[in-house]
Order: C-alpha cells, then sequence, then structure tokens
C-alpha cells in the first residue's frame, strides 16, 4: 500500500481514460490468449505424426463440430482479427506513421499522437466488424 | 452522505489520509470547502483546509500557476494540476482528491518523486556534442538554430516534470524500473534538437529493457499532459528513430541529422551606411 503502485488493476484503470489505453490492455490479452491457442494448435496438428489413431484421437478430443466448440472458433476469429488489425494500427503509429507532428501547444492542446489516428482507429475497427458479422454468418447460419 | 451539494457555492472534499509508519492505511476525510471567488481552483481549496479546518494536511505546491509541477494530484479519478483547475469544473460539487497513483506516498497529497528524477537524469537531458566537446565545456559562442528547427523539439520542452504522465501510464503500473513517459519523452526533446548531438549515447539508454519498448502507446501520458507535450509522440519518434538507426538509414541523406554550426564571431566592422548614434542626453552610468 504504501507504494500505491497499481499492478495489473493499472492496465485497465488510471487517470482519464482514451480508448487506446484500452486496446492496450486487449491487444495484451488477446497476444496471450494467441501464444495458448498457438501452443494447444500445433500439439493437435502435430498429433498426425504418430499415425492416423492419433489424428483421429486428438480431433475427438478436440471435438469439432459440437456447437460450444464452434463458439470458441469464432470467437478465436475475433481473437485474430482484433489482434491484426490493432497491430497493424501500432506498427503504423510506433514508426511514426499517422501521429502528426509537434504543435505549439495552444489550449485546447491538439494531443495529435492520439487525436490524429483516431479516425483510422475507428475505420479499422469498423472493417473488422464488418468483417466478423459476415464470418458470424458464415459460421452459424451456413450448414457446417 | 447526500446525492446533492446542499449549497452551490460549496464544495465537499473527500481528501486522502494517510502517514506511512503512523498510520496503519489510508483513509478519506471529508470537508466543506467556500467558493471564495468564481476563479476558485482546487488548490485554493486545499489551502483553505489547512488554514481554516486541518492544519495536519499535506500538500506539495509552489507556483501555483501552472509552471513548477509540484501539485500534480488526481480528482475523481483524473490527473490535473491541482493549480490549474477550477472548482467550477465539478458541477456535483464532489471531488475525490487523491495523490498520484503508481507513486509512494511521503505524506497524504504528497508523493516521492526521487525515481521519477532519476529516470529523468538516466537519458541524459541536456545538449551532448562529442564532435566538439572543447565548445561545449568553453563556450565561445550560441549555436545557429532556425525557426522550423526550434519547431521540431519545441512542444517537448514545455514538460514541468509534474509526473502525472507516469501516473497514468499502464505501463508503469506494473513494471517499477521501466523508463516511464517523461524519460522517455525527454530523448526526442533533445535528439531532435539541431543543437545535440548525442543521438547514439540516448538510444544506447533506451533501447534497452524497461526501456523504448516497453511503451505500448496506450497514449495515456498525452491524455493526461497538463501541458500538452504530447509524449506519447515524443516516444515513437524515438522508436522510428531507433529502428532507422539499427537499418543504418540514419545514414541517408534525409534522414542523416545536421548538426546546427557555432555561430561565426561577430564583425568588427559596423555595416556601411548606418548613421552614427546620437549625442547621449544623460551620464553614462557609473560602473558598478
Ligand atoms: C497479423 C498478425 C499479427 C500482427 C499484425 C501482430 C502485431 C503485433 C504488434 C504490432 C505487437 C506489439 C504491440 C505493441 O508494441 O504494443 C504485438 C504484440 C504481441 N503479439 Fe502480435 N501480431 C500478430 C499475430 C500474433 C500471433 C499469431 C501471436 C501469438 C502467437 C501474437 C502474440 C503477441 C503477443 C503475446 C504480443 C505481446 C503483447 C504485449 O506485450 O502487450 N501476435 N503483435
Ligand atoms: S510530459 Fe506532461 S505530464 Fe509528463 S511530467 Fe511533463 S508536463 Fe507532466
Ligand atoms: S503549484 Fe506549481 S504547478 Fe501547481
Amino acid at each position: 500500500m504504501k507504494d500505491r503502485r497499481l499492478g495489473i488493476r493499472g492496465w485497465i484503470y488510471g487517470g482519464k481514460h482514451n480508448p487506446e489505453r484500452f486496446l492496450y490492455t486487449l491487444h495484451r490479452l488477446t497476444g496471450v490468449l494467441l501464444v495458448l491457442y498457438l501452443s494447444v494448435h500445433i500439439l493437435v496438428v502435430g498429433s498426425r505424426a504418430f499415425g492416423q489413431e492419433a489424428w483421429e484421437g486428438a480431433m475427438r478430443l478436440v471435438g469439432l463440430g459440437n456447437p460450444v466448440v464452434r463458439f470458441f472458433e469464432y470467437l478465436l476469429v475475433v481473437v485474430v482479427l482484433f489482434h491484426a488489425v490493432n497491430g497493424a494500427r501500432l506498427i503504423l503509429g510506433e514508426l511514426g506513421f499517422t501521429i502528426g507532428r509537434p504543435r505549439r501547444p495552444i489550449y485546447p492542446y491538439p494531443k495529435e499522437s492520439i487525436r490524429k489516428p483516431r479516425p483510422l482507429l475507428w475505420i479499422l475497427m469498423i472493417l473488422a466488424a464488418v468483417y466478423l458479422a459476415f464470418a458470424a454468418y458464415n459460421f452459424f447460419a451456413l450448414p457446417a | 452522505m447526500s446525492a446533492r451539494k446542499k449549497d452551490p457555492n460549496t464544495y465537499i472534499f473527500k481528501v486522502f489520509r494517510y502517514q506511512p509508519g503512523k498510520d496503519e492505511k489510508p483513509r478519506f476525510q471529508t470537508y466543506e470547502v467556500p467558493l471564495l471567488h468564481p476563479g476558485m481552483t482546487v488548490l485554493e481549496g486545499l489551502i483553505y483546509i489547512k488554514e481554516n479546518l486541518d492544519p495536519t494536511l499535506a500538500v506539495r505546491y509552489s507556483c501555483r500557476m501552472a509552471v513548477c509541477g509540484s501539485c500534480a494530484l488526481y480528482v475523481n479519478g483524473k490527473g490535473i494540476l491541482a493549480c490549474h483547475t477550477a472548482l467550477r469544473e465539478f458541477p456535483s460539487g464532489k471531488l475525490t482528491v487523491e495523490p498520484m497513483p503508481n507513486y509512494p506516498v511521503v505524506k497524504d497529497l504528497m508523493t516521492r518523486m526521487d525515481e521519477f528524477f532519476d529516470h529523468h537524469r538516466q537519458v541524459k537531458p541536456y545538449l551532448l556534442r562529442p564532435q566538439d566537446r572543447a565548445e561545449i565545456e568553453n563556450p565561445t559562442r550560441e549555436f545557429l538554430q532556425l525557426p522550423e528547427q526550434l519547431e521540431e523539439f519545441l512542444q517537448f520542452s514545455y514538460c514541468i516534470k509534474c509526473g502525472l504522465c507516469v501516473s497514468a501510464c499502464p505501463t508503469v503500473a506494473t513494471d517499477p524500473d521501466f523508463l516511464g513517459p517523461q524519460a522517455l519523452m525527454t530523448v526526442a526533446r533533445y535528439n531532435r534538437d539541431s543543437r545535440d548531438g548525442g543521438t547514439v549515447y540516448r538510444l544506447k539508454v533506451v533501447d534497452a529493457p524497461h526501456g523504448l519498448w516497453n511503451c505500448h502507446f496506450a497514449g495515456a501520458c498525452t491524455e493526461v499532459c497538463p501541458k500538452g507535450v504530447d509524449p506519447a509522440l515524443a516516444i515513437q519518434y524515438t522508436k522510428r528513430e531507433s529502428v532507422l538507426h539499427a537499418l543504418h538509414l540514419n545514414k541517408l541523406p534525409r534522414f542523416r541529422k545536421k548538426l546546427a554550426p557555432v555561430a561565426p564571431p561577430p564583425k568588427p566592422n559596423r555595416r556601411p551606411g548606418i548613421p552614427p548614434a546620437p549625442e547621449r542626453t544623460v551620464p553614462e552610468a557609473p560602473a558598478s
């Protein structure tokens, strides 16, 4: 308590909230989920190396076709798409594109680095949402 | 407590109280503060408490005009300078006043800034010119800089070291050794200055664990900065510079930094055609 360091709570809380600050946490969360998924994915696909039996066993274990598993597969698409789209935004910004130039700090402050790329942020998120809506149709409305 | 304040000219201050070593844990104490004049600030409210209600309250301030950076604290979860925020910005009339998070508390609203300034020092926040050390150590004249070269870093030099950006940063929350937005911003302040030749030295300091790449562009520093410094902009520029250096692209004419020259010595003779100065009308002041 003496330190008042926020710890993991600080990834969500901490001062005036701009949307990018939440994306920081979401990007990290999806990144970790992707690492977890990729490990499982490699283990499952790798089972093919141990013959047809092992492969079919692994497939049964995973339970493809089960509606619950299908829902989680869709969630995976959401996670991948968010991480990729937001990653593209971060790569552009962190290499100095889209973020504007230094300006005189005259009130109300320009806050260029977060305000200037914000339209790009919304456009990317809307494109991702449209893609995900089509993906949802593909996943749940069409026969598997 | 009632949902609304009873009187539009009374402000309810719920103030964080804590003295490490004495109090077991922090508590909040409530004070009623009258609006003494329309432009009254949060800091004036806290001084009112100190002078009239409770002299034991600890609050740090000095300039009371947004210049010294001493009075940074959080009101209703937002980082502000107490001296630069009017009470009337809080129409509900209720203020929860806390010290900046992510810093150790000295007492009540005062936070310990040693680490913050230590990080600032680490990035060498002064002009480096290993290229002509003699001039830096025994300056003969000023360096020549164009107005547009000044604009490249002027915004980043407005920092008053209040520490709000560090308190708002999500990386600081989990990494105590992270240099933090203020120190990382200062790198661009000097690397982008045409008079400075220390880019590689500063990059060596920040292109390291707990440095530049622990910034993930959350932008909270820019959102909270009370001086409009935009630390996130400065830090992303330094990332770009670091990448250019790693790929040796900084040697391309487009990206190469040209050092500002030392001003030439003044010409001994006046330009022709300038009329001589008129006769003195008052006697010369005696040399003191
Ligand atoms: C299109 C593909 C991808 C793109 C464009 C992308 C982009 C990025 C970027 C730019 C970062 C750094 C962000 C920052 O500086 O804050 C990052 C972080 C990360 N990525 Fe990805 N990524 C992709 C795929 C993946 C995959 C497949 C995985 C998992 C195996 C993954 C796991 C991670 C993790 C764990 C982090 C660290 C997050 C953090 O420290 O906050 N990414 N990604
Ligand atoms: S960059 Fe802004 S918020 Fe950070 S210490 Fe300087 S003035 Fe304060
Ligand atoms: S008292 Fe100096 S910045 Fe507020």
